[in-house]
């Protein structure tokens, strides 16, 4: 049985990836999506985040966008409290912006939205913009 | 807490107006200097010198700016950011970025 998907390196062109300091986003990794979910609903109710988007970026991978904008210093704070997170967010701190893949990598493996949870008038309606715009990429 | 002075609040202020806050990020493997062009001027050519520790002379190269000193300084892993307003803008300005560098398809060895 494979435990761990192994991390697949960009070989073949270019990726496209959604930037932002303004909102808590987050990769999971090696993650069943009852869990996924789980994490999101738990961190809107904790932190009073309004609403989440839940992306499932490739087997047992999901992403996850919050819709409330806050503080860089807040963002640190809610991300670094996220064991599952930790290592996704020490590289992403180092560029100061978090970052989520839009588009496919090495021609497969397109996010596709799978949740809608609360509201989606700040960062969510940033991000599915663009989603929406990068549909073919 | 000592405040901060009035005129690092005006930079601060600065910053943040001048600086888009919708950004996108473009990454991959790409071959830099197809748009880097080296002129020289005259009919003189570049030369690197070695000397010892004193200073006298031991050898002397004949230096081609025209070509590069090796093939890794043509790769470039940098992401490309790109900022935007909206989502067509956004695309147009991908688009455009996108076509203007040559990618690199390669086998990754881990």
């Amino acid at each position: 049985m494979k435990l761990k998907a192994e991390h697949e390196w960009v070989t073949r062109g270019y990726v496209i990836g959604f930037m932002t300091n303004k909102g808590v986003i987050l990769d999971l990794d090696n993650m069943k999506f009852k869990k996924a979910r789980w994490l999101a609903r738990t961190l809107c109710k904790q932190y009073k985040l309004e609403g989440y988007l839940l992306i499932k970026s490739s087997e047992k991978n999901y992403h996850v966008v919050f819709n409330r904008y806050l503080s860089w210093r807040t963002i640190t704070k809610i991300i670094f409290r996220q064991y599952e997170a930790l290592r996704w967010a020490v590289f992403q701190m180092q560029s100061g912006y978090l970052t989520l893949r839009i588009s496919m990598k090495n021609g497969e493996n397109k996010p596709k939205i799978v949740l809608k949870v609360g509201k989606a008038d700040k960062l969510i309606k940033d991000y599915l913009e663009v989603y929406e715009a990068f549909k073919e990429f | 807490m000592a405040r901060k002075p009035q005129w690092i609040k005006d930079k601060l202020k600065k910053l943040k107006e001048t600086k888009p806050k919708r950004r996108l990020k473009v990454y991959g493997t790409r071959r830099i200097g197809h748009r880097e062009h080296w002129v020289v001027r005259g009919k003189g050519t570049y030369k690197t010198v070695r000397r010892d520790k004193k200073g006298h002379f031991i050898s002397v190269k004949k230096w081609s700016p025209k070509q590069p000193i090796k093939e890794q300084t043509f790769t470039e892993l940098k992401p490309l950011v790109i900022p935007y307003t909206t989502g067509r803008e956004a695309l147009e300005k991908v688009r455009e970025t996108v076509r203007e560098w040559e990618w690199i398809d390669f086998e990754a060895e881990s």
